[in-house]
């Protein structure tokens, strides 16, 4: 059974954008975006941090998110209500009094790892050092590209994808998939303390998809090694290890015969049938070469709107079933099975139903 | 829904190459095989925190 639609995990860090999306020249000087169904509007401060504001005027609900930041506020732009970067209002129009309740919520931000994230849920328990780390995005030891495509469906299909990568062999062929992803075992470890699943397979012989033949040069039969982390709810990496057939890490010292490519997705519900999907890659060869990186972009791009296409009509069939739709699950779906189980005991360790918890406060 | 999982530390699902078995075990040393994965990871969620092979 797929997770239910409606349902977020809250208390939880979510990629709300890239950095390089909030205050960018060639964008808006606030980014709108909903996380687990709340709007939010992200904007760069004086000093360059992002804070984050809901994006609900107190006044007449104009979106903070269609207004301008004027110095370290945002000034709504229907009637000018203005904002500091904890949400009080500081300035309306025509009046020196201030109403005592003008205020909007303020949610805490954090830049990290080329990511934009943000606390959904009670404030108080907001934790930076919880925040699931992919430090390959922001090393310049790594080349990285990377975007966002939104989907029109469920964030738990998404995860159901990610997890099971026998999918490449079938809808990625031509890019990712070869007849082996699909017919190599996995195996499945889950550390309930470190609330990790991994999945790995490895494969010893086998074809080179074109997207690590290209950016590579690597031709012939390769040892291809699929090493999946899922951090619940939203941060995935792929560590992915592509070397000539036979050729394994060595027992000690720098595994340089092989190239590895770090694929990061950020799973980021926004509403219960729209989800962000965040991409990144990032790898530790070619790292000055343009063409390579153009190539690797395009490609995942491909990649991802082949996933979308698949996931969005997913969607359509999963949102018109009956309630207690049976499916059916074989080994393939072992790691996916395991991210469900630890997904569904974070929700039901939830504090309380969403619509009993304290609305999110501004950040001191 | 699924039962969540309660097992402690970390457990490990295989499966067995060459074959269409799965091979769980639990960090206590307890295993089981099946071919049917819910199954397999409701042994692990029913087996006894703490509990033994």
């Amino acid at each position: 059974m797929a997770l239910p639609p409606n349902e977020f995990v809250r208390d939880q860090w979510y990629v709300a954008a890239y950095g390089r999306e909030v205050g960018s020249p060639d964008g808006p000087s606030v980014l709108g975006r909903t996380v687990c169904g709340e709007p939010i509007a992200l904007y760069r401060t004086e000093d360059g941090t992002v804070a984050a504001l809901a994006d609900r005027c107190v006044h007449r609900r104009f979106p903070l998110s269609a207004s301008s930041v004027v110095g370290d506020t945002v000034v709504c732009g229907y009637h000018g209500f203005t904002y500091d970067r904890t949400g009080a209002c500081v300035a309306v129009p025509g009046q020196t009094r201030i109403p005592r309740t003008a205020r909007v919520a303020a949610y805490p931000v954090v830049e990290q790892d080329s990511f934009v994230w943000v606390w959904i849920g009670d404030p108080t328990r907001a934790d930076a050092a919880r925040i699931p780390r992919a430090p390959w995005l922001a090393d310049p030891a790594w080349t990285t590209v990377s975007g966002m495509e939104p989907l029109a469906a469920r964030w738990s299909l998404l995860v159901d994808n990610l997890l099971d990568l026998s999918h490449e062999t079938y809808l990625h062929g031509g890019y990712i998939g070869t007849p082996e992803v699909a017919q190599t075992p996995i195996t499945t470890t889950v550390d309930d303390d470190a609330r990790v699943v991994r999945v790995s397979r490895h494969m010893a012989d086998a074809e080179c998809p074109p997207f690590y033949a290209r950016s590579t040069g690597l031709s012939g039969r390769i040892t291809r090694w699929q090493d999946i982390e899922y951090v619940p709810p939203c941060l995935y990496t792929l560590h992915s290890r592509v070397a000539p057939a036979g050729v394994l890490p060595p027992e000690d010292g720098p595994d340089d015969e092989a190239f590895h490519v770090e694929v990061v997705y950020a799973i980021t519900p926004s509403t219960p049938g729209t989800t962000y999907d965040f991409w990144a890659v990032a790898r530790d060869f070619a790292l000055d070469d343009d063409a390579v990186s153009a190539f690797l972009a395009e490609s995942n791009r491909t990649v991802v709107l082949q996933d979308v296409v698949a996931l969005d009509l997913l969607e359509t069939v999963v949102a018109a079933e009956p309630e207690g739709t049976q499916e059916l699950s074989i080994n393939i779906d072992t790691g996916g099975l395991a991210a469900r189980r630890m997904i569904a005991a974070m929700l039901a360790g939830q504090a309380a139903p969403v619509a009993d918890r304290p609305a999110p406060q501004p950040v001191p | 829904m699924t039962a969540p999982l309660a097992v402690h530390g970390p457990w490990t699902v295989r499966w067995l190459p060459g074959s269409d078995l799965l091979d769980a075990r639990c960090p206590c040393g307890a295993r089981t095989t099946g071919t049917d994965p819910a199954t397999v990871l409701d042994w692990l969620a029913e087996h006894p925190r703490g509990g033994t092979p």
